[in-house]
């Protein structure tokens, strides 16, 4: 190749690539993929398992059915992280629903506690986070049941009497319409890691 | 750097920094806590979290042992421990605060347990909480908020 022609194709590939990446930062090109959630491979289908729900009607698998669900396993006597994801949560979901984001997350609070968390306790709290939501709770062995087939940890600590801690995963887990674990959220939770991933995942 | 010997400090220790809603904390005080907060717990839920900032002023260490309040049967310091995503909380022994340091009891991290909130028949004092921190047993900071602020 003449060496004047290789000079300008480089030039002409420089001024290209510039071009595009300047356009790219003008026009604000939304992201494709999420920035902190992680959407699984392999979707897990929500285990077979009977609990109730917060208004004490028994509830089993198919509840997860039907519409997206933001899942977090907490409980309400735990005082620091529950209520912070929760409110991080509903305060996501608030914005999507501003923005007129569709399809709009249910948020869902499984107890790890149900030896404490009656249906109607489970009920009281979950309404400070919001309309619509969905509290779980029911048998020890049908949650740990429901709990370990979404890879999730929980173990009660010695305490006294009512007043014990129960050690919980934090995250944060994207049931899809089929009933499937989807994707996952990690701590550390951020309004804006719901708002910003949330329409990626449930159109992936 | 020595740690503090309760009984020989007692005297400076004892000027207490008091932060209230309209917050008026002494900020001389060896030990000075603001930005306090105690939120309102949930209804049905037993505990409450309080969240503080604590300043040594001191030239000495302040290692807080035991907090109280006479609203409620129970405080505990605590931390809540996120590692790989597993949340845990655990009781903190001691805390000690380094002359000059300033350690903050925040939302995630380490953090005051409020625990069986007591029955009060003073209806105009049903929401102010008073915070008592002790290194050993020697009071070294009263504060007091009132609830949910």
């Amino acid at each position: 190749m003449n060496p004047k022609n290789l000079v300008i194709g480089i030039v002409l590939g420089i001024a290209l690539t510039a071009g595009i990446l300047v356009a790219m930062k003008t026009i604000n090109v939304a992201p494709t993929e999420p920035g902190t959630a992680t959407i699984l491979p392999l979707k897990t289908a929500v285990p077979a398992f009977s609990a109730f729900d917060q208004n004490g009607d028994a509830i089993n698998q198919e509840i997860f059915k039907g519409q997206w669900d933001l899942v977090f396993f907490g409980f309400t006597n735990c005082p620091d992280i529950c209520p912070l994801t929760l409110q991080v949560l509903s305060a996501a979901r608030t914005q999507l629903r501003e923005s007129g984001h569709t399809p709009l997350p249910r948020i869902v609070l499984v107890s790890v506690d149900p030896e404490r968390d009656t249906p109607a306790k489970i009920s009281t709290y979950i309404d400070n986070f919001g309309d619509e939501n969905l509290g779980i709770t029911g048998d020890l062995e049908e949650i740990k049941s429901l709990a370990s087939g979404l890879f999730i940890f929980f173990e009660k600590q010695a305490g006294d009497g009512d007043y014990y801690a129960v050690d919980h995963a934090a995250n944060v887990l994207v049931i899809d319409p089929d009933g499937r674990l989807h994707a996952i959220f990690s701590t550390p939770h951020k309004i804006e890691n719901f708002v910003n991933d949330l329409p990626l995942v449930t159109r992936s | 750097m020595k740690i503090l010997e309760p009984i020989r400090h007692a005297r400076s220790l004892l000027l207490f920094a008091a932060c209230a809603t309209a917050c008026t904390a002494d900020t001389s005080a060896p030990l000075v806590a603001t930005d306090l907060v105690v939120t309102q717990a949930l209804p049905g839920v037993m505990m409450s979290a309080g969240y503080v900032t604590l300043t040594n002023n001191s030239a000495e260490i302040i290692s807080l042992t035991s907090v109280s309040s006479p609203q409620f049967a129970s405080v505990e310091i605590h931390e809540t421990i996120i590692a790989n995503d597993i949340a845990r909380m655990r009781p903190v022994e001691k805390l000690v605060i380094a002359p000059g340091q300033t350690v903050k009891l925040e939302p995630g991290a380490k953090h005051l347990m409020l625990m069986q909130a007591q029955e009060s028949t003073d209806k105009k004092a049903v929401d102010l909480i008073t915070l008592n921190f002790y290194a050993d047993n020697l009071l070294v900071l009263s504060v007091s908020t009132t609830l949910g602020s």
